[in-house]
């Protein structure tokens, strides 16, 4: 089994979504730890599409994160449940979209400035999901998963 | 092997893209437009059906074709299904994804939104089947490229 959390970059809710998932980050963080996230940021072609990799989990199921651009919600209710209906799959995969996390303003940012001042704008980021994830994680997630706990 | 043509809405380009590839549709001459009309689909989708894909029949190498309406996702439909299928141990090579958009034209995009964003058949429809015409032989040509393949051959 394979997790993939999608957003519009690849690089930010999901990423932090899916250190939660893993355990590696439990309860208030603070943006440090975010900023040390394999693949925070990383932001490679800007464009939707874009896998990373992100480790495993506590029961050995492996980590994606996904950029889809602003077709998350499509993907994760249309467009994948359609495929699956042609595809003959060897394993199960399952979506998470997290794209309503990542605020307006800072995915249009991250768009428009795309590499440029890729470091302010990480910074950013990192804060400010290091004030909403941990609730976000209580209030929204925890019907999808419950994080390992040490 | 599966053939997807996909565009906007699944209702007129793909439709028309996979009518070709099946030979619902002349290849010598321009269609007539109740020629479209009778085409399953066509002219037939609405905003609720983007993302559903939908059966055409089979090619005459037994391949199965679908239409699909992905949105404004251009090429990245195509990306983001691979990479998907690819982390589901799917097979890729069985699909193939046929974008039909680089051949759609104004014509069709504002007949479009009539028909099927307003409701408006009349004249959506009348200028959509105008569009699909102009563009009639370059959607021949978009299908006879996928015929040049070496996959079909080999079925």
């Amino acid at each position: 089994m394979k997790l993939i959390f999608l957003d519009q970059l690849g690089c930010y809710a999901s990423v932090v979504a899916a250190a939660y998932y893993a355990g590696i980050l439990q309860g208030k963080v603070t943006y440090q730890e975010i900023l040390t996230l394999p693949y925070f940021g990383a932001q490679g072609s800007n464009q939707p599409g874009e896998l990373y990799e992100f480790g495993e989990d506590g029961k050995g199921r492996k980590l994606y994160t996904l950029s889809v651009g602003n077709y998350g919600p499509f993907i994760n209710g249309v467009l994948w449940p359609e495929m699956l209906k042609l595809l003959q799959t060897k394993e199960q995969i399952v979506l998470y979209d997290l794209s309503f996390i990542n605020p307006f303003l800072l995915n249009l940012l991250g768009t428009i400035l795309r590499r440029r001042l890729r470091g302010i704008l990480k910074l950013v980021w990192a804060y400010y999901l290091a004030k909403k994830m941990p609730l976000l994680v209580k209030v929204y997630l925890q019907e999808m998963w419950t994080p390992r706990k040490n | 092997m599966k053939i997807i043509f996909n565009c906007f809405g699944g209702a007129h380009s793909s439709v028309t893209a996979a009518a070709l590839h099946l030979g619902l549709l002349p290849e010598t001459r321009l269609a007539e437009p109740e020629e479209f009309l009778n085409l399953p689909y066509f002219d037939a989708q609405v905003g609720r059906d983007h993302g559903r894909i939908r059966f055409m029949g089979f090619d005459r190498w037994g391949n199965e074709v679908y239409i699909v309406g992905k949105k404004n996702m251009g090429f990245y439909y195509e990306k983001i299904m691979r990479s998907l299928m690819a982390l589901s141990g799917g097979t890729q090579e069985e699909f193939i994804f046929v974008n039909t958009m680089p051949y759609v034209n104004l014509w069709m995009v504002i007949g479009g939104y009539l028909s099927r964003r307003l409701g408006m058949r009349m004249p959506g429809r009348q200028i959509v089947i105008y569009g699909t015409r102009k563009s009639y032989f370059k959607f021949l040509h978009l299908v006879n490229l996928l015929k040049e393949k070496d996959f079909f051959t080999s079925c």
